[in-house]
């Protein structure tokens, strides 16, 4: 029988279930990253009993390990994609990363509110139309599409027609990290041709595991431009749904325990919020 | 080289369509004139064009209304069917009912049937028999609102300096005693069926012209600034009287008003077609641009009609050049990789 591992982040999961459902008869184990770091040395060893092995690039980029002894590496893509979430950012204090009310995604809007002391209520109105364009909000699909197809093409997946059945329906992210499980399963199907197997495609979909996780809003103007139904609220996971205000709220009382001059904006994000900023 | 070799992007499916996210598709490729903030803009047509009536009025525009039941509560208004429509006409279904009622209101054609009455005992206008639900009490009352609506539909047809048609479809009941075409048949709201009296027409692509020709020339005549969209309603009819499946027959209606929108707009400066029909019922959205019962348009179907024409004749936007959309994504940083929860942050700060 043959023994698969992966060694993604949070789709690790989706991806070893996706794997299964495709690859009859094979038995596949995920890790995570940060699994495959704490049990390094255990790990290490072990990959050498796999018949495969599926991993990003960016992992590869680690050099955590020697990938280039094993013969047997399938790359696969990393899914990361903003179109539908913006205003999502990084904040960090102390040169760590700063969790939100829902994780690690910060809304760029409220920071630089925060940043300008503006109230709540006062924050709660900047999320219109006006400051999305201010931020080029409305740019950025088109740009993440371009960005995403380009980096299929690099690990040589040829995913531009799945990409479109992705977007028909709805988002296909429920944050910037964490994609569908239509997706994962349609990379899947490509990583086992790629291992040398023959997948056995069905209707048959394993559960969406990320769906209970972290869930970033879709605001209303960037679902009207996106073609998609309206989804404004946000989620820390376990399907507890919070509203924009309350987002705000909580987002607030988090940067109020930081020291003021420690929070700063991640260097990636600096342009869209340097406009934000200034428009407000 | 072959005569497609240097033709622009719309002109191939794989290009322009398959190419594109269901959002990103538009069928626009140039238009005739913009539409301003200050141009009164008038709407006419099926139920179709009464979401492009309302979409204008939300997003800002100066939606030219003449018959506006000022007077009139909003909650009133609203009731009474003031505001649906520029003037209250109602649905108008088909070419030769917006050419009949231009031509009664400039021209003052005469109507064979000028009133039905209702089974309650109420009389309503058989050329908009809907706009009352109340219906009136006498012919008289019948007469009176008609002599008002066709004042207001002249003021309309001379003021307005857009005038948005939507095609609904080409059946239609008629009088046999002067050609008059109803919106509804007899006896569905008013009166009652006579075979003596009605008829049926399912009009031709030459009639369809005809009648757009008729109607565009003499606008013309009395608005000589007027400019005019015609746009195709992609509601598939609701019943055929045609002996034949509803959905042919659809595609029957459908396929002649868009022929003669396309006659009609290539032979008039002014007048521009304005793909909606498409937009709609193109296989790019997977259906997803119908309800449940695979006739009502949604709203994600209006919001992207919407969409392109405000870019297009509002705000005279063009697509943004690949090679622009590449130049930011080469000018823009990638998110990294991974950082999901704290586990990860921790793991990648190391």
């Amino acid at each position: 029988m043959r023994r698969w591992a992966v060694i993604l982040n949070c789709v690790t999961p989706g991806f070893v279930n996706c794997l299964s459902v495709l690859n009859p008869g094979t038995t596949v184990e995920g890790y995570t990253i940060w699994q495959f770091q704490t049990e390094f040395a255990r790990l290490s060893t072990e990959l050498k009993n796999f018949d495969c092995i599926f991993l990003y690039d960016d992992i590869l980029a680690l050099n955590l390990i020697d990938f280039s002894q094993f013969d047997n590496v399938v790359q696969v893509p990393l899914i990361t994609f903003s179109g539908y979430h913006p205003d999502h950012c990084f904040v960090s204090s102390e040169a760590a990363l700063l969790n939100s009310p829902i994780g690690v995604g910060n809304s760029m809007i409220a920071f630089a509110a925060f940043k300008k002391s503006l109230s709540v209520a006062d924050t709660l109105a900047l999320y219109n139309r006006r400051t999305f364009e201010a931020g080029a909000f409305f740019d950025l699909w088109q740009q993440d599409k371009l960005r995403l197809f380009q980096r299929f093409v690099k690990d040589g997946y040829d995913l531009a027609g799945k990409f479109r059945r992705w977007s028909m329906r709805d988002s296909f992210m429920y944050t910037i990290h964490h994609p569908k499980i239509d997706c994962i399963y349609d990379i899947a199907v490509i990583a086992s041709e790629r291992a040398g197997a023959r997948p056995v495609t069905t209707s048959l979909r394993p559960h969406d595991n990320l769906s209970s996780g972290p869930i970033f809003a879709i605001y209303d103007e960037i679902a009207e431009a996106l073609g998609i139904e309206r989804s404004s609220f946000f989620s820390p996971g376990q399907y507890k749904m919070i509203g924009l205000e309350q987002f705000i709220l909580a987002s607030f009382e988090i940067y109020r325990a930081q020291k003021p001059e420690s929070l700063v904006i991640h260097p990636i994000y600096e342009r869209r919020y340097s406009a934000i900023y200034d428009f407000i | 080289m072959n005569p497609y070799s240097n033709l622009p992007d719309h002109h191939f499916w794989r290009r322009s369509v398959s190419n594109k996210a269901r959002h990103e598709f538009d069928p626009v490729v140039s238009v005739k004139f913009t539409v301003g903030a200050q141009d009164r803009v008038a709407t006419a047509g099926s139920c179709f064009a009464q979401h492009i009536s309302r979409r204008l009025s939300d997003q800002g525009f100066d939606y030219f209304v003449t018959e506006a039941g000022e007077s009139l509560s909003p909650g009133e208004r609203k009731r009474l069917n003031f505001g649906v429509f520029s003037a209250r006409y109602g649905n108008i279904y088909t070419a030769r009912q917006l050419w009949q009622l231009f031509d009664e209101a400039f021209n003052g054609r005469e109507r064979a049937e000028r009133a039905w009455r209702r089974p309650d005992g109420r009389f309503v206008d058989p050329y908009r028999p809907t706009v009352e639900p109340d219906g009136f009490a006498d012919t008289g009352a019948v007469e009176e609102a008609r002599r008002h609506h066709l004042e207001r539909v002249r003021a309309l047809f001379e003021q307005a300096d857009v005038f948005v048609f939507t095609l609904g479809l080409t059946e239609a009941w008629l009088s046999k005693r002067d050609g008059s075409v109803f919106p509804l048949p007899p006896g569905v709201v008013a009166d009652s069926f006579d075979e003596s009296r009605h008829g049926f027409a399912n009009f031709s692509v030459a009639e369809v012209e005809q009648d757009l020709r008729r109607f565009l020339d003499t606008l013309k005549s009395v608005n000589p600034n007027i400019r005019t969209l015609l746009t195709v309603s992609p509601v598939p009819l609701l019943a055929t009287y045609e002996p034949r499946n509803v959905l042919v027959a659809t595609t029957y209606s459908k396929s002649v008003l868009r022929v003669a929108a396309e006659t009609i707009a290539c032979d008039h400066e002014w007048v521009d077609y304005f793909p909606s029909y498409e937009i709609i019922t193109g296989s790019f959205n997977g259906g997803m641009y119908y309800d449940d019962d695979g006739r009502e348009v949604t709203r994600l179907g209006v919001d992207h009609v919407m969409r392109v024409f405000l870019n297009r004749y509002v705000l005279g936007v063009q697509p943004q050049s690949q090679a622009r959309i590449m130049e930011a994504v080469a000018a823009a940083p990638e998110v990294p990789m991974i950082v999901c929860d704290e586990e990860a942050i921790a793991a990648l700060s190391k």
